[in-house]
């Protein structure tokens, strides 16, 4: 039976050794970029998307295994600095700027700006009739560059096309100028939305890879090539519809379209499905598995950085108010500029900064490092707060009985400071809790970031909202009773009178 | 009788208002002695002083045999020791406790405290104990007593102040004159040699005035010498001899309490204690 159990082991190993792929690791940023990358809306679990269907066609020429990694977009290019993967997919546009940090690949796909209005809009057929008017455009995005070189018109740019879409439905500006394939598909299944005018300017997406992988590079684009030339990446676009006419004469290949947008079909046909409360609700509830995911890791980093934050803070704390005045003037410098200073920047510098100096950190310790160091601070205070306050008589009292004053802390100050920091210190959790939402934009996909993704694809904001909402304040319930009953039990002895 | 507390030259400052301008005074054994005078004048420092919860500029300070002089500190201790403890606003750092002299003559100060016990004008009892531990954990942590012995020296003391009832209840269950015996039955544990009171009596409601009193006449015939600061005089008559009047850091006049009521030498007291009369 033993030998029967290595044995299989043995042979487990050396299958791994001989026929083990290499792993092809991709980024992108699924939240909201149909049809990119996004959640397949008939199982959120699955990615979909073109950009998808192409990593994997890739991956299968170099006979790699393909792996997604998750990362926000504007962190693309430094999470691949950073080596958290070896390349990034997602519609990034060749520009002489970018090619100074990163290579490209030959271009896989050639498009144009397109503008979308209201429906109902019939004054604006062009650029022409926009100028002093609001426009939304993706941030550091050719239509952005166009609109500024050109001058005139009042330019907002966004984080997201989705909430400049719901921006142009809001009247909040009067049209977005976006890249042709996310004009598209939002005007395809937004009846309140269109594309008008002409197409404008080119945009061109490659492949971004490591200044120094330049033999990835190479494997990367003898793939591509061969992908173009056997016609594969012809019948990926035409599945998603987006077939043009530039990259048909970019890439000559001029023979007629063929009419089959599968893929499209099958996400307008999902968007039309099922738009009353009773489906709605059938669909959100589909998401549970995929938000309790993101409670978890909210869960434990909120858990995690608190642990550090309660000792870190108590370390910070007692040298701050015993160590030598040197010293101690600099924990008081170093929590102040803590506490002075944002914690979104702090998690940058943590988590991009950092690695430039030769300290890397994984996404999950940068998330704890970032919010246990910052919390930390607080706690200090907290703490130095709740000891001060009882130190004032009761230290005089343990001494003026003859108490030494190590004993005097032990048995009578910390006590009782114990008692009266425990609520704030509760408290804080609470809105570390919630603070966590921001490690997303540390490539953490924690419940914040499940929701933006979920929303922004099925432009849900409101359902899948207000079960989030109602997550989070169930994961901060346990904790606010714990102050309810700390405040009631243990402070009931310090009530005066 | 001998003297148990004896002061001399004493001088006292913070920052450049002097509080204490040269006191000499001596205690005996067994006395009650009242410290009286208007707010601010310096009786309460003095008080401070006798186990140094403040540290003294100048004098000597001889408590039950164990002396403590100035004339031993180091000599840049003035200038620097003290501008040094009323910048910080750090209360474990500004305490007296952790100051450099009490560093030096740590034995000699802790033989002292040993020997005396201190009311606080507010009490502060420890407010995480309740009244048995409040009387008996200090035994436990300061005298290394074992519990089950502390408990039962903290029981004898609660039935002397008649708190027995009450040795579960937390302090702030407590009525004002039952906190105030609870301070004393805290200090007592300790078999202090001397008590010190400060304003024993500012937060008692009038009747409860009467029982302090009878307290302290209790205390006096266990031979505990008391010192009393107080600027309530129909207080001071139910318990006091020996009286002594302080005016703006210096002692005016000492003596019995019928003697500075009646025939005041000096005008100041004379002054104070014409509302009296």
């Amino acid at each position: 039976m033993r030998s029967k159990i290595i044995f299989i082991f043995i042979f487990f190993i050396a299958y791994n050794l001989l026929f083990s792929q290499e792993e092809f690791r991709w980024a992108a940023d699924a939240e909201g970029n149909v049809p990119y990358i996004f959640q397949d809306p008939n199982n959120p679990k699955l990615l979909k998307g073109f950009e998808v269907d192409l990593a994997n066609a890739i991956a299968k020429k170099m006979s790699m295994k393909p792996v997604f990694v998750q990362n926000q977009w504007d962190g693309l290019i430094p999470g691949l600095n950073r080596g958290d993967y070896d390349i990034a997919i997602n519609g990034i546009e060749i520009t002489a700027d970018r090619k100074k940090e990163v290579l490209f690949s030959i271009p896989y796909y050639y498009t144009s700006e397109k503008l979308v209005v209201r429906s109902n809009e019939q004054k604006i057929n062009g650029l022409s009739d926009l100028y002093g008017k609001k426009i939304g455009v993706l941030k550091n995005s050719l239509a952005e560059r166009i609109l500024n070189t050109q001058g005139g018109f009042d330019v907002l740019s966004y984080e997201g096309e989705v909430n400049a879409f719901e921006d142009v439905k809001n009247k909040r500006i009067d049209a977005a100028l976006v890249d042709f394939p996310i004009a598209l598909y939002y005007t395809a299944c937004n009846t309140e939305l269109k594309q008008v005018g002409p197409p404008i300017g080119e945009v061109v997406y490659g492949a971004a890879i490591r200044l120094q992988d330049s033999s990835l590079l190479a494997k990367v684009n003898n793939a591509l090539t061969s992908i173009i030339q056997s016609g594969e990446l012809r019948s990926i676009l035409e599945k998603w519809n987006l077939w043009n006419e530039v990259i048909a004469i970019r890439l000559n290949d001029e023979k007629p379209s063929t009419n089959l947008h599968s893929e499209f079909e099958a996400y307008l046909k999902s968007q039309h499905t099922g738009h009353n409360v009773i489906t709605t609700l059938e669909r959100d509830i589909t998401f549970l598995p995929l938000f309790a995911q993101g409670a978890l890791v909210t869960l434990g980093i909120s858990i995690v950085s608190m642990i550090i934050a309660i000792f870190l803070g108590l370390f910070l704390a007692i040298i701050r108010i015993f160590g030598p005045k040197f010293i101690s003037l600099i924990i008081t410098l170093f929590i102040e500029i803590i506490r002075g200073t944002p914690l979104l920047i702090q998690l940058y510098i943590i988590f991009y900064a950092m690695p430039s100096i030769g300290i890397k950190f994984s996404p999950f310790l940068a998330a704890v490092i970032g919010l246990g160091v910052n919390y930390a601070a607080y706690e200090a205070e907290n703490y130095r707060a709740g000891l001060f306050a009882i130190a004032k008589g009761q230290m005089e009292a343990a001494i003026a009985l003859g108490m030494r004053r190590r004993d005097a802390l032990i048995f009578i100050i910390i006590p009782q400071a114990f008692r009266i920091v425990i609520p704030p210190v509760t408290n804080d959790f609470i809105s570390l809790l919630k603070d966590s939402s921001l490690v997303s934009i540390i490539t953490m996909v924690e419940l914040t970031k499940v929701y933006n993704q979920v929303a922004t694809t099925y432009f849900d904001f409101l359902g899948t909202g207000i079960i989030v909402a109602a997550i989070y304040l169930i994961l901060g319930l346990p904790f606010i009773q714990i102050a309810k009953y700390s405040e009631k039990h243990l402070g009931l002895e310090r009530k005066r009178k | 009788m001998q003297n148990i507390i004896s002061i001399a030259n004493l001088h006292k400052s913070f920052k450049n208002n002097e509080v204490l301008k040269g006191i000499n005074l001596e205690v005996k054994k067994g006395e009650i002695l009242s410290i009286v005078g208007k707010s601010g004048c310096g009786k309460t420092t003095l008080l401070r002083c006798i186990n140094f919860l403040e540290i003294p500029d100048q004098g000597t300070i001889n408590v039950n045999g164990v002396s403590i002089s100035t004339d031993d500190f180091p000599k840049n201790y003035q200038n620097i020791e003290k501008n040094k403890i009323q910048e910080t606003n750090n209360p474990f750092k500004s305490f007296s406790y952790q100051n450099e002299i009490v560093k030096k003559f740590k034995n000699k100060i802790y033989q002292i405290r040993g020997n005396i016990g201190f009311l606080f004008q507010d009490l502060q009892l420890f407010p995480h104990y309740n009244v048995i531990e409040n009387v008996y954990k200090p035994l436990v942590i300061i005298k290394k007593m074992r519990k089950e012995e502390a408990i039962l020296n903290a029981e004898t003391i609660l039935l002397k102040v008649n708190l027995i009832n009450h040795r579960n209840k937390y302090p702030h269950q407590l009525s004002g004159g039952q906190k105030q015996r609870v301070a004393i039955a805290r200090a007592l544990a300790m078999s202090p040699k001397i008590m010190l009171y400060d304003e024993p009596t500012s937060a008692l409601d009038p009747e409860l005035v009467r029982e302090i009193a009878d307290m302290i006449n209790m205390l006096e015939k266990d031979e505990i010498t008391q010192v009393i600061v107080s600027h309530d005089i129909n207080f001071i008559k139910l318990i006091a001899k020996q009286v002594v009047f302080i005016d703006e850091g210096e002692i005016v006049e000492m003596g019995l309490l019928e003697k500075l009521l009646t025939n005041p030498v000096d005008q100041r007291t004379k002054h104070y204690f014409d509302i009296f009369r």
